[in-house]
């Protein structure tokens, strides 16, 4: 089941990719090993940013959420120096029903408005909502340094 | 040998329920019941039932209403009298229609749960075209393999109560009668099971019983200090889930626990678990529930028979050597003449700390909690086994034996109203009201641990075939009927004077 769902959405996204997203396994012998890559959406710091993320599906999928971590740096308040996402589709609002280029678009809405009231760096939550100058600055540093 | 005809008066009052204590007059009537989980189950199914006939819907739809409204009935009826359709609507038992706003529901007609079957397309979780699939009212259609592997899912993860149709932010629940339809044997079985547990932990009329591995539910009409008495032999406060603590009150316990547990990682279990022998400094190990100790010879012992508590000699407590059973005052033994708890405890005299009367109250809670335990869980059973073996060998009646084993779980109530008057003590501020419940807590242990030491009497010279005489054995029963009796009036006196004034 979760192999031909795999391989089905594989197939899809192929086929009609979602702006601004691609992705694909990492090892073709592994197709629940994923990589993804997200460019940085327009009007956001991490404008023209190109993050790599790491997907990994459980062997009940699409019951089970799948693993989305960042193997590039960003400096947001959802997502930890781990590449750690907090994001409700990815843990209890999960629905089978759901899709790894919905999960994509999420992540890059979540890049454009960050949710800091439910921040997972809560620091940097602190900063973007009281000096919204200074975390954009840092953010675009970041981008610049570990996203271009 | 003929019966004493005397034995009918001897024989010993049992309350119907013989493992509660007297209560208070105010819920001295039964006011609980022990349920098992299927009970349970009917009387969910009972409540559904009813909803559907009173709310006019199905009891899928009933039992969705019931588990959103986390079983307050009163708040579903008053909402659904208010707005149906927003209860509908909230519940997930109905779409909500285009443009809904709840002002403008009130009074329209309203549709209900309903399975569509067999729509065209392919199913929206494995993406294949099936044609046999089940959507409820929304049209989100999966295939029965999906939608047997999503409620497994739930299942699995404990949230089936309340699952929702699997489309992401679809708020439609799926009702009973679909999961039934989807998961059999044993996992309909454990939906059943989470069902009752959803209900009983959202009624506050319900409480599992807390002792480990049991299963059984208790039912309870009014809350407040109560000792509920399961059918698994455990017996428990319904207010606090802790053992029950009479004549305390639950706020006292919880500090008393807490204290405890901060406590426990200094001196005071090393002072609670280990003691020397007073003349001779072998360590000894208590492992039988009464206070008299014996350094044992055939373990290198000196013989000495001294007081586990204050560790004066035992001559000095037994009364009918003239002694005086004083064990039980705090004051008293810190000033007074008793030289081998004066030099035990000389260093306690010096600073009477917080921690020195914390210690002090602890160890004979504590004791009394072990010697309770020692009761319930080898006394009782062997007590079982010799009133057997009585009975086949001497051929005593059954009946007559029942004595045996009322003393014995006469010593676990005892001990267990004892143990908390401790921690009741502990909180107690000085003054006539702490003497006087000093002396009837004094008169309750002293008459205990008589009855202690006669109910670990061996019964062997009883038991023995050249025994003719069984004037010896009715004698034993007149003396354990009557500490039974005794300890019996002296532990309501205490319970009375703690629960309802002890000076006034």
């Amino acid at each position: 089941m979760a192999l031909k769902r795999i391989q089905k959405e594989l197939a899809d996204l192929q086929r009609d990719p979602p702006t601004n997203c691609s992705a694909g396994p990492t090892d073709d012998n592994d197709l629940y090993n994923w990589t993804a890559t997200l460019i940085g959406p327009d009007d956001c710091p991490y404008q023209g940013g190109v993050f790599f993320l790491n997907i990994q599906f459980p062997t009940d999928y699409p019951f089970k959420p799948p693993k989305v971590t960042f193997t590039t740096r960003i400096y947001h308040p959802n997502i930890n120096a781990n590449g750690g996402i907090c994001l409700d589709i990815l843990k209890d609002q999960w629905s089978p029903a759901l899709t790894i280029s919905k999960v994509l678009l999420s992540i890059s809405s979540l890049l454009t408005d960050a949710n800091p009231n439910d921040p997972l760096v809560p620091e940097i939550a602190h900063l973007y909502k009281n000096d919204r100058a200074r975390y954009d600055a840092t953010a675009r540093e970041w981008t610049r340094r570990y996203a271009a | 040998m003929s019966e004493p005809s005397e034995s009918s008066d001897w024989d010993m009052e049992v309350d119907d329920e013989s493992e509660d204590l007297p209560e208070p007059a105010l819920i001295r009537q039964k006011s609980y019941t022990i349920l098992h989980l299927s009970e349970i189950e009917q009387r969910v199914n009972e409540i559904a039932s009813e909803y559907s006939e009173l709310l006019g819907i199905s009891k899928d739809e009933a039992l969705i209403l019931l588990t959103h409204y986390h079983w307050k009935l009163h708040k579903l009826q008053d909402s659904w009298l208010d707005n149906e359709m927003r209860v509908r609507i909230e519940a997930g038992i109905l779409l909500p229609p285009a443009g809904y706003e709840v002002a403008k529901s009130r009074g329209k007609k309203l549709g209900s749960i309903k399975l569509v079957r067999g729509t065209e397309g392919c199913c929206q979780i494995c993406y294949e075209n099936k044609l046999d699939r089940d959507a409820l009212q929304c049209g989100h259609s999966y295939c029965k393999s999906c939608w047997r592997q999503y409620l497994e899912n739930l299942l699995y993860e404990r949230t089936i109560a309340g699952g929702k149709c699997p489309m992401h932010s679809c708020p439609l629940k799926v009702p009973e009668s679909m999961i039934l339809g989807y998961l059999q044997g044993e996992k309909a079985e454990n939906y059943k099971r989470l069902k009752c547990e959803e209900f009983i932990n959202q009624n506050q009329a319900y409480r599992w019983c807390p002792a480990p591995g049991c299963s059984y539910v208790v039912e309870y009409e009014n809350l407040g200090v109560h000792g509920i008495s399961c059918k698994c032999g455990y017996f428990f406060c319904f207010a606090c889930g802790e053992e029950a603590h009479r004549p305390v009150s639950c706020n006292l316990v919880k500090s008393w626990i807490v204290k405890n547990s901060a406590e426990s990682e200094n001196i005071t279990w090393i002072i609670a678990n280990t003691k020397q022998c007073p003349k001779c400094r072998n360590p000894i190990e208590k492992n039988q529930g009464c206070n008299h100790m014996t350094c044992r010879r055939e373990v290198n012992g000196c013989g000495h028979e001294f007081c586990w508590l204050c560790l004066g000699p035992w001559t000095d407590h037994n009364s009918a050597t003239g002694g005086f059973y004083k064990c039980n005052k705090y004051d008293e033994l810190m000033s007074g003449t008793n030289n081998a708890f004066k030099q035990e405890e000389s260093k306690r005299e010096k600073a009477k700390t917080e921690l020195d009367k914390y210690i002090w109250y602890f160890e004979r809670y504590n004791n009394h909690h072990k010697a309770q335990k020692i009761a319930s869980e080898k006394q009782v059973p062997a007590m079982e086994e010799k009133m057997q073996e009585l009975h086949d060998f001497k051929q005593y009646p059954i009946g007559e034996l029942e004595f045996l084993k009322q003393a014995a779980e006469q010593v676990i109530k005892c001990r267990r109203v004892l143990k908390w008057t401790y921690c009741f003590g502990y909180y107690l501020k000085s003054g006539a009201e702490k003497d006087l419940f000093e002396h009837l807590q004094e008169k309750l242990e002293e008459n205990t641990e008589h009855l202690h030491e006669l109910v670990e009497k061996p019964l062997d010279e009883f038991m023995s075939a050249d025994v003719i005489d069984r004037s010896p054995f009715y004698q034993h029963k007149s003396e354990l009927t009557n500490y039974f009796q005794v300890t019996k009036t002296f532990m309501e006196h205490l319970l009375d004077g703690i629960e309802n004034g002890l000076t006034a």
